[in-house]
């Protein structure tokens, strides 16, 4: 029997709240929620908030707030804030609700050296600079991100269209359609094998994925087991029925030994409702008393001991060293006044090595961004971390003059936000012309669609002395790489405009122009 | 160009659709028409014998609506009681009113209103825009006058609202492209654009706002965009009506310009015709150009699709205030 008890009630509740509240920032694709509302729910995450710690930004305190709740009450976060985890506990659901009859998955030891293996790489791979690669792979927070943004949105728009079109068909006109964005293929096959892993551990195992490989649940864990009040069965009352250990998603409860591995709870509360003795409840414990007592019973429960941090140090330094190794891509042409990268890095991004080093590549700015411009990256940044990171495709579309949603949503800051003014002069990237490629120039008729879209009036038609028509000319000081002229160019396949993304963003200046003048001849009516 | 049977329905609607505002502005036609008489011979009246082109000047942009309309016979020469509408302003760009990149929002409002007042079944508004929609939509200014004057606003971001249509005779490379199906679909349509240049086709006004009701706007700049942008009149369900504003004209860096210095003040303008040429060439001199200096209208006329030879037109000039 499964009763609905208070805590278990709370915290369905902030489950339910929160993986609504993230799924809409990743599906809103008409724009209707505002960029704070978006950054806010994701801001919140663990890593992005340790990620934003580091620039002062107030939002970045709730990694703090959630190592403290940790270490009072323990992994609070993993059931009622991480969207991947509310996400198994739903794909369990469903798997339970499939088999018509609940999985009983009992109690397993725990798998320490892989769990703390890999939070050990972690936090190495973080303290060499390698944050950017190992994270972006590996917090759940962002995993849930890619799972949302690029397995989930396209069936939610793809639905949307089908409702429109049958509107369109009643005479409804009501509904918009909007453009399916698909992720690359290459991108989109390692974020659906993720997506698989996760489906399979969760319909099998519960929370295998959390209490294995997930970073944030063995820190959580590690803290959890020192927290100072733990769920623990009252031995007093426990009639051994094994009720408790039925809904235990986390196979933490060791029933023969009357003991809750309280590091791989992931406080859902399950147990605490369905004990018809109500046998189990927070206990405070003396945190230095139950870390003697984990001593003693080491072989039971194998602390962090010398053997697998070895291990670990050795698996991060590999990744490292392999990680290096392919990090060699070249960059491309180089003049004397700019660093080119082959990718256009978003407005926000400041420069490539400090947003490849903070970006968990959770694709929110991809979902968010209202021109459908950013999409992932392979290795066009020329580093391993750059991969499935956000990048401008100007073949795609073009970076709105008057918008600076991406930097506003990012929950890792590594796109900063930028004010409207600022954005307005922040280059990203320059434009160069190919002359000979241009549709005036080679076919000798009127075209200018590249001028038609620049807003800093970088670009003008101006005649060239080996060419008596008027073609594309670019002033640099004033281009800030938005990308409208490439996008907007119809000499296809290859444009006669490109943008040249740069390793760092630079200030370009603004164009100032007097007031103008009336044409000769313009009496009261000119005709 | 309208039949003569559209010619014999349009003279009936106006006998029925008389009020004194249009008795006013039927002998307000007749007085210019005969001043300008003394001068030139012969002036030419539009096809339901009203002034061919109507230029108001020095008044807000509602008051110079109010009269053009008025000078052509009221709405209801448009309009009849229970039919669609549909109006296509520029709505390109993800810009602020003051910025005049496009029509400005007081004019769509204000003809959206004057439909529904006609008896309009529905007045509709869309372009396919080129910054996204929903913004430019919104941020325009065009979104909140239409919905509070009771139209509504319609998309034409997805290639699925444009439908093939042939334009026959034409000269260029255009031969067949999909069209907005409000404006297959609708009764009546009206082209509302703003004076602006235009970096790739010198200046763009009613001809060149053709571009936002069709999809593939690159075949046009691929396939000579002027001889696109004359052909394309050769397709016959041509605006009933052409309202351009040319309050403040942008003269440099269009046609999304960049600041309110690249707009001219004190031009403070209306046209309308039922011509899409004669309402162009009669911008262009506003811009500074030649009654044919603008490459679209040239070949346009010279292929009797409109005309641009101002001085046999007979227009009716109106200066407020």
């Amino acid at each position: 029997m499964k009763h609905l008890n208070t805590l278990r009630r709370i915290r369905i509740a902030f489950a339910v709240l929160l993986i609504v509240s993230v799924c809409l920032a990743f599906f809103d694709f008409r724009d209707w929620l505002p960029a704070v509302f978006k950054h806010t729910v994701t801001g919140i995450q663990f890593v992005p908030a340790w990620l934003s710690l580091t620039h002062g930004v107030l939002l970045g305190t709730a990694c703090l707030v959630i190592l403290a709740v940790s270490a009072c009450f323990g992994r609070v976060y993993c059931s009622m804030i991480c969207p991947l985890g509310i996400l198994q506990d739903i794909i369990l659901r469903i798997a339970n609700f499939l088999r018509r009859k609940k999985l009983f998955l009992g109690y397993k030891k725990p798998s320490n050296k892989l769990r703390y293996g890999i939070l050990a790489a972690v936090i190495i791979s973080v303290a060499a600079g390698w944050g950017g690669f190992v994270l972006a792979w590996l917090d759940p927070y962002s995993n849930f991100g890619r799972i949302a943004g690029s397995l989930f949105r396209p069936v939610v728009i793809f639905a949307n269209n089908s409702i429109a079109d049958l509107c369109q068909y009643f005479q409804l006109a009501s509904i918009p359609r909007t453009g399916i964005p698909w992720a690359g293929i290459g991108l989109f096959l390692p974020i659906l094998a993720i997506a698989t892993l996760i489906v399979i551990l969760a319909a099998w195992r519960g929370r295998l994925y959390c209490n294995t490989i997930c970073p944030v649940g063995s820190l959580l864990g590690l803290v959890s087991k020192f927290s100072l009040w733990k769920l623990a069965i009252d031995k007093s009352v426990c009639q051994k029925c094994g009720d408790c250990l039925r809904s235990c998603k986390a196979q933490c409860i060791n029933l023969k030994a009357g003991d809750i591995d309280f590091s791989r709870c992931v406080a859902c509360y399950n147990c605490v409702s369905v004990c018809d003795e109500q046998g189990i409840k927070y206990r405070f414990q003396n945190p230095f008393k139950s870390f003697r007592t984990k001593k003693a019973d080491a072989n039971d429960h194998p602390n962090l001991d010398r053997r697998n941090f070895i291990t670990a140090t050795a698996t991060g330094i590999l990744a490292m060293s392999g990680g290096s190794l392919l990090a060699s891509v070249a960059d491309p042409k180089t003049d004397t006044k700019h660093d080119f990268i082959h990718a256009v890095l978003p407005p926000g991004a400041h420069h490539r090595d400090r947003f490849l080093s903070h970006c968990t590549a959770c694709q929110l700015c991809i979902s968010a961004c209202p021109s459908h411009v950013i999409e992932s990256s392979f290795l066009e940044y020329g580093a391993i971390s750059g991969l499935m990171k956000p990048k401008l495709n100007f073949n795609k579309s073009f970076c709105n003059f008057n918008c600076t949603v991406c930097g506003d949503v990012c929950p890792d800051n590594a796109l900063l936000p930028l004010p409207l003014t600022q954005k307005h002069v922040t280059r990203i990237g320059i434009a160069h012309t190919e002359h000979k490629e241009c549709i005036i120039y080679r076919d000798g008729t009127a075209c200018g669609a590249c001028a038609e879209h620049c807003p800093t009036a970088a670009l003008q038609m101006k005649k060239t002395p080996e060419f008596g028509e008027p073609l594309p000319v670019v002033d640099e000081q004033y281009c800030i790489g938005c990308g409208a002229c490439q996008y907007a160019c119809p000499a296809l396949p290859k444009r006669a405009i490109t943008i040249s993304g740069l390793k760092s963003h630079e200030t370009a200046k603004i164009l100032v122009q007097e007031k103008v003048k009336a044409p000769a001849a313009n009496g009261d009516f000119p005709f | 160009m309208d039949t003569r049977r559209d010619f014999i329905k349009k003279g009936f609607a106006l006998g029925a659709a008389f009020s004194l505002a249009d008795l006013s502005g039927l002998f307000n036609g007749d007085a210019n028409a005969q001043t300008d008489a003394n001068v030139k011979h012969e002036l030419l009246k539009g096809p339901d014998g009203k002034p061919y082109l109507i230029a108001v000047r020095d008044g807000d942009r509602v008051t110079m609506l109010n009269r053009a309309i008025e000078a052509l016979g009221g709405i209801g020469a448009f309009v009849k009681a229970g039919q669609t509408v549909l109006i296509k302003p520029n709505i390109g760009w993800d810009r602020t009113p003051d910025l005049c990149a496009n029509t400005h929002p007081s004019i769509v409002g204000r003809l959206t209103e004057m439909c529904l007042a006609a008896g309009a079944k529905e007045v509709n508004v869309f372009d396919h825009t080129c910054h996204p929609w929903e913004k430019a939509y919104a941020n325009s200014g065009i979104k909140d006058a239409v919905e509070k004057a009771g139209g509504k606003m319609i998309p034409g971001n997805d290639e699925k609202y444009y439908r093939e249509v042939a334009v026959s005779g034409a000269t260029g490379s255009l031969k067949t492209l999909k069209v907005h199906q409000l404006v297959l679909d609708s009764d009546v349509w009206f082209n509302v654009p703003v004076l602006k240049h235009h970096g790739g086709a010198t200046m763009t006004c009613a001809m060149k706002n053709h571009m936002g009701i069709i999809w593939d706007r690159g075949f046009w700049h691929k396939n000579d965009l002027h001889q696109c942008i004359a052909d394309f009149i050769r397709y016959t369900k041509r605006p009933n009506l052409n309202i351009v504003d040319a309050y403040a004209p942008m003269m440099r860096n269009g046609p999304q310009g960049k600041d309110t210095n690249d707009l001219l003040a004190g031009v403070n303008s209306l046209l309308a015709s039922r011509d899409i040429v004669a309402v162009d060439a009669a911008a262009s001199k506003i811009l500074g150009h030649a009654n044919d200096g603008i490459g679209y209208v040239k070949i346009a006329a010279a292929a009797n699709l409109g005309r641009c030879d101002l001085d046999k037109l007979q227009i009716e000039r109106i200066k407020i205030g």
